[in-house]
């Protein structure tokens, strides 16, 4: 909801920097904005922030430091609230700001060096990095993940979601298809990018052999590059092995999908069959079904599959539909570890 | 051999409970234009059908007269946000207020989700008002939507015709471009596809998915290439449809000439004789006699009915 409010905002304010001269706002101004940031208020922090010009914020916010009245607390506040709103100023599909707002909050992340801050810059980078990931920004995706690791080497949710970065390089295409800006990243071959999935992924694994994460985005990686074999290995693993319904919602449509793609109907159609059990109300799994269906001539079977995905009233929406939940994971996990970091940050 | 199962633009004709021989009745959505026009007139001597080139008699060629169920599939993605989808709900609401009381429509609307307007058959009135909910949000399941659309299109309750609208764009579906091909060719319905272009003729398209709004940096992301995606005029032309590029101010013009070439065609009724089936029926419809340029699907798919599923 935040995200939309602060779309709206954004939306209907001018960019920042154009058209306003540095006015010499006080730093007293900004702690203001970043108090009511953190008491909730974060629509009104949004809406005054964004008709600064980027001199009066920039200027603000590195004397932030030097305030009696910001502590390290308020600067994590100062640093999230400048992430937040890069990343509804990107949604409202101005990038340039958005740059602007996330480098400004870089900067200030920069000092919060104390050890007792490093889980907050931690997660705060992972965020980031799952949201460029989204977004197809591949190269700052693994700028943004490569410094939370060189912080923290060995942490596995640092390692899989560089996985996911690496493994949207080797395909080419981001999960939710931003492919014009996943084309554009330059900083690995393929099959780099590829050795450096399977690299990644085979560290979590090596340290935590359980670890379902890294199975299924081996298992991904693997479906995604072709890897028949060792991808139904894993998605097998992951059925019998996790408890996690959308993993296993997923690991049976990409099951499902590769018998099909092999000409097993009656095999697809069983994964297809439980992925629709797993998650009734959600269409993907019933379409595919249907489809499945269909390659065996069963029109009624693949009729009642189809209208299956809809209610007995007609209304079907699957807002929580495994299969898009995947391709927008990046947004997902980004709003969930913000959700966290807001509370860090709470008066 | 189990009786066949009427699939695609097979129509079995309804017969007492007790009847025991299936009676199958083909049901040929075809039209027939000179010059661009279409071309009224026409009785069951004016055609020749051949299926898998065995000659078929033609029972009636009824023009226009054919109730219609109607599937109009849009998307209201984010790339119809704004000003566009309060055009697109008018021109919908224009087609609407077309239909005659016989005829039956549904709604489909795709973004990152698929929603059936609840209702199995509106009226024109319950129609708009099921659409004004719609919001230009999301990514585009454009595969899904097209398939849900034409596995809703029975044709029970009259011809079964999906009316899509688009700017072919698909970044969420689960299904394939291919997957809905042979949808379509395994399913009853005439798949006209409206396009959705900017007005100097190019598709608009704009950034991939759910919250980004259609008006970004730079505007509209055109794209250059311009015409339909291959896979829409594939769709249309083996379902015998057509494809209708429309500017976004010319949707409401659009959809009234998809009502026109709905109406402004025959239904060509035969039983199949000479033929194997079930299987693949390759179709073949000309004019005797009579000049003009003819439109039909290409084929249909009988079976013999659902084979065990595990």
């Amino acid at each position: 909801v935040l995200a939309l409010v602060f779309v709206a905002v954004v939306l209907t304010s001018p960019a920042t920097g154009q058209g306003q001269v540095l006015s010499g706002r006080d730093v007293g101004a900004y702690l203001d904005l970043v108090d009511l940031y953190r008491r909730g208020e974060r629509d009104a922090a949004a809406s005054a922030l964004v008709r600064w010009s980027e001199g009066d914020v920039r200027g603000c916010a590195g004397r932030v430091a030097q305030a009696p009245r910001c502590d390290a607390t308020c600067v994590a506040a100062a640093v999230l609230m400048h992430t937040e709103l890069g990343v509804a100023l990107r949604r409202a599909g101005r990038a340039g700001s958005a740059g602007f707002q996330l480098d400004l909050a870089e900067g200030l992340g920069r000092q919060l060096s104390a050890p007792e801050r490093l889980p907050f810059v931690r997660t705060w980078h992972l965020a980031v990095g799952w949201h460029l990931l989204d977004w197809g920004l591949l190269d700052a995706a693994q700028d943004w993940l490569g410094r939370a690791r060189k912080a923290a080497p060995k942490d596995p949710e640092i390692l899989v979601a560089l996985g996911a970065v690496y493994t949207a390089a080797a395909r080419g295409v981001a999960p939710s298809g931003a492919r014009a800006a996943a084309s554009r990243y330059s900083g690995l071959s393929l099959f780099e990018a590829r050795e450096r999935a399977f690299d990644v992924l085979k560290e979590v694994l090596a340290a935590d052999p359980v670890h379902e994460e890294a199975w299924f985005r081996r298992a991904l990686l693997n479906r995604y590059l072709g890897e028949m074999n060792p991808a139904r290995r894993d998605f097998e693993w992951l059925l019998e092995r996790s408890r996690d319904p959308w993993k296993l919602y997923l690991s049976h449509l990409m099951l499902g999908a590769m018998e099909e793609d092999a000409r097993r109907h009656a095999e697809a159609i069983a994964h297809y069959r439980s992925a629709a059990r797993i998650e009734p109300s959600s269409p993907t799994a019933h379409f595919a079904l249907s489809h499945a269906l269909l390659g065996r001539e069963d029109v009624a079977g693949a009729l009642a599959a189809a209208r299956a995905a809809f209610d007995p009233g007609g209304e079907a929406v699957a807002p929580t539909d495994g299969w898009v939940r995947l391709r927008f994971e990046g947004d997902v996990r980004y709003r969930a570890l913000v959700q966290e970091l807001r509370a860090e940050v709470a008066p | 051999v189990t009786p066949v199962a009427l699939t695609l633009l097979l129509l079995a004709e309804p017969q007492a409970p007790s009847f025991p021989a299936e009676v199958e009745v083909v049901r040929l959505d075809v039209a027939v234009t000179r010059e661009g026009r279409p071309v009224s007139g026409l009785g069951p001597a004016s055609f020749e059908v051949r299926e898998d080139g065995v000659l078929q008699q033609i029972q009636s060629a009824r023009w226009g007269e054919e109730p219609i169920e109607l599937v109009l599939a849009l998307d209201t993605s984010g790339s119809v946000a704004g000003p566009r989808i309060e055009r697109l709900k008018a021109a919908a609401g224009s087609l609407f207020a077309q239909l005659r009381p016989q005829d039956c429509v549904r709604i489909l609307t795709f973004a990152s989700g698929v929603r059936f307007a609840r209702g199995d058959c509106l009226d024109a009135g319950s129609a708009g008002a099921a659409l004004q909910a719609a919001v230009g949000m999301g990514g585009t399941r454009l595969h899904d939507g097209l398939y849900a659309s034409l596995a809703l299109a029975g044709g029970q309750k009259g011809l079964p015709i999906v009316v899509a609208l688009t700017d072919g764009q698909d970044t969420s579906s689960w299904l394939s471009s291919d997957a809905v091909l042979l949808a379509a060719k395994a399913l009853p319905a005439t798949v006209h596809v409206v396009v959705a272009v900017d007005s100097r003729g190019f598709r608009f398209s704009t950034p991939d998915w759910h919250e980004r709004p259609a008006t970004t940096e730079g505007g509209l992301a055109l794209v250059v290439r311009g015409g339909t995606p291959p896979f829409l005029e594939r769709i249309a032309s083996e379902t015998g449809g057509r494809v209708f590029p429309a500017a976004a101010e010319d949707l409401q013009e659009a959809f009234g000439r998809v009502l026109q070439e709905i109406r402004g065609r025959y239904v060509l009724r035969y039983e199949p004789s000479g033929v194997p089936r079930p299987g693949w029926h390759r179709l073949e419809v000309k004019l005797k006699g009579v000049r003009g340029d003819v439109l039909a699907r290409r084929g249909y798919l009988a079976t013999t009915g659902a084979r065990p599923s595990p």
